[in-house]
């Protein structure tokens, strides 16, 4: 295959795998918006599963639509989550590319963490810096549950995820070489 | 040939042809009571059922060949004539549904002369981890909605809007802290205040809070809007499902089944305008 070819079909490849990345987003982001209540924050565990394949801009880049997109799901003040995913993707991205194996289990902790940050910090600024009576009855039965849902929901996205990368990915093709032909064999 | 004639299966014929003569006879003698048709008719059926099967699924069968295009293009046409059916009836729905909403504005208005009410709103989406379950509807300031006005339906108060775009307007349910109503019992004129309890939000309930201690209210009866800058008096919130005395003992408070769910609400009206109403953009 011509190298002009072969960046073009990998250029094809990128953009479908990052149309499918926006396409779930959005739906996700659509079915959020519509039903409402206690549900899972998916487009946490999407740009966590997300930044751990890809490069650390891109993964931020990513975070940030995945954190507007929840803002708008939310009535949260606009840019709120989107801030924090941005640094949170760009976060987990550099960790997996530095230090950690690209697991599942991985991901799983780092989501849960992430998740447990950002809904914290929903929870600090939206209820309880108002000093709301019962702000801990709260806590327990709308953070609580969709903490534990938004951690379980990482495994099955990192493999979808996962699965994406492998689908339509650049193939490496590896050439091996002798350097010489003097090598006896036995 | 010969020897056919002289056989055993021609006499049987000759036998059976006779029988049939026997029976022709018979039945000319009796005027048709000897019901030949209705014997093999009985004898028949369950032979012609099975043939009328087999020849009914062969025909099918050879007209999926024969037919194909006849076969498709009445397929397209029925196929057509369903899906037309099919929009009739959500066309009807659409137009039953929108009636109903009319007929209920109508209602509303000839309720309350003095109150403006928007068009009738449809609920477009509700906020994911809010425990007070505001929701968005779909109309905004294009259709005369400003913050802080007051929602209803037919049925009652549902809470009032807190932002608004040129086509959305987000509204705040009765069940949050940040909503206090100024009510009243209907029959006993009892006042108090209505504010959210985030443990009765799952019953849709919420407390009216500050009752006298000696104050007349009971459970069943009718708590409506005391009226104020906010709210336009009359305007139904709930039913009193219990009555307690507060630890303090100094007063009451009592539980107030909404009479319409916010969770479940899906189409409403906003109030532009009424009798008192507080000036939006006076500082």
């Amino acid at each position: 295959m011509a190298r002009n070819e072969r960046e073009k079909t990998e250029l094809k490849k990128a953009l479908a795998r990052w149309a499918i990345y926006l396409a779930a987003a959005f739906l996700a982001s659509s079915l959020m918006w519509s039903a409402g209540g206690r549900l899972p924050l998916l487009m946490i565990p999407l740009s966590a599963a997300v930044a751990a394949f890809e490069t650390p801009v891109r993964s931020a880049v990513f975070g940030c639509v995945c954190g507007l997109m929840l803002d708008n799901c939310m009535g949260n003040l606009f840019g709120f989550y989107g801030i924090l995913l941005l640094w949170t993707a760009l976060f987990i991205s550099v960790l997996f590319t530095l230090l950690l194996r690209r697991h599942g289990l991985n991901v799983f902790f780092l989501n849960a963490a992430a998740s447990g940050l950002l809904l914290f910090l929903h929870y600090f600024f939206y209820m309880r810096i108002w000093g709301y009576d019962d702000s801990s009855t709260i806590l327990l039965t709308w953070y609580l549950p969709i903490f534990i849902l938004t951690a379980i929901f990482a495994v099955p996205v990192f493999y979808m995820v996962k699965f994406l990368k492998i689908k339509l990915s650049p193939v490496r093709e590896v050439t091996l070489e002798e350097k010489s032909e003097d090598i006896t064999r036995e | 040939m010969k020897d056919f004639f002289s056989s055993g299966k021609f006499k049987i014929l000759i036998g059976l042809c006779a029988v049939i003569i026997g029976m022709m006879v018979f039945s000319l003698i009796n005027e048709g009571s000897f019901d030949l048709t209705a014997i093999f008719s009985y004898a028949s059926t369950p032979f012609s059922k099975v043939s009328t099967d087999i020849e009914s699924g062969f025909s099918d069968w050879l007209s999926a060949f024969t037919n194909a295009e006849k076969n498709k293009l009445e397929n397209e046409t029925l196929k057509a004539q369903l899906d037309a059916l099919y929009k009739r009836m959500s066309d009807y729905d659409d137009i039953k549904r929108e009636n109903e909403e009319l007929q209920a504005l109508l209602g509303l208005k000839e309720r309350y002369e003095d109150i403006t009410f928007s068009r009738p709103c449809d609920v477009i989406a509700r906020t994911v981890a809010d425990p007070y379950l505001s929701f968005t509807i779909d109309s905004g300031t294009d259709d005369g909605i400003a913050p802080f006005d007051p929602v209803v339906t037919e049925n009652g108060l549902v809470g009032t809007v807190t932002s608004v775009t040129r086509t959305t307007s987000t509204i705040q349910t009765l069940y949050s802290p940040k909503s206090a109503v100024s009510v009243r019992v209907s029959r006993s004129l009892v006042r108090g205040i209505i504010e959210g309890d985030i443990k009765l939000v799952d019953s849709a309930t919420v407390r009216m809070n500050y009752i006298d201690k000696a104050a007349d209210i009971v459970v069943g009866d009718v708590i409506e809007t005391e009226g104020s800058e906010m709210y336009p008096p009359g305007q139904i919130i709930g039913i009193v499902t219990a009555v307690t005395i507060e630890d303090n003992g100094l007063a009451k408070f009592a539980e107030v089944k909404l009479l319409v769910d916010p969770e479940k609400v899906s189409s409403l009206y906003v109030i532009t305008k009424f009798n008192g109403q507080a000036d939006a953009s006076a500082p």
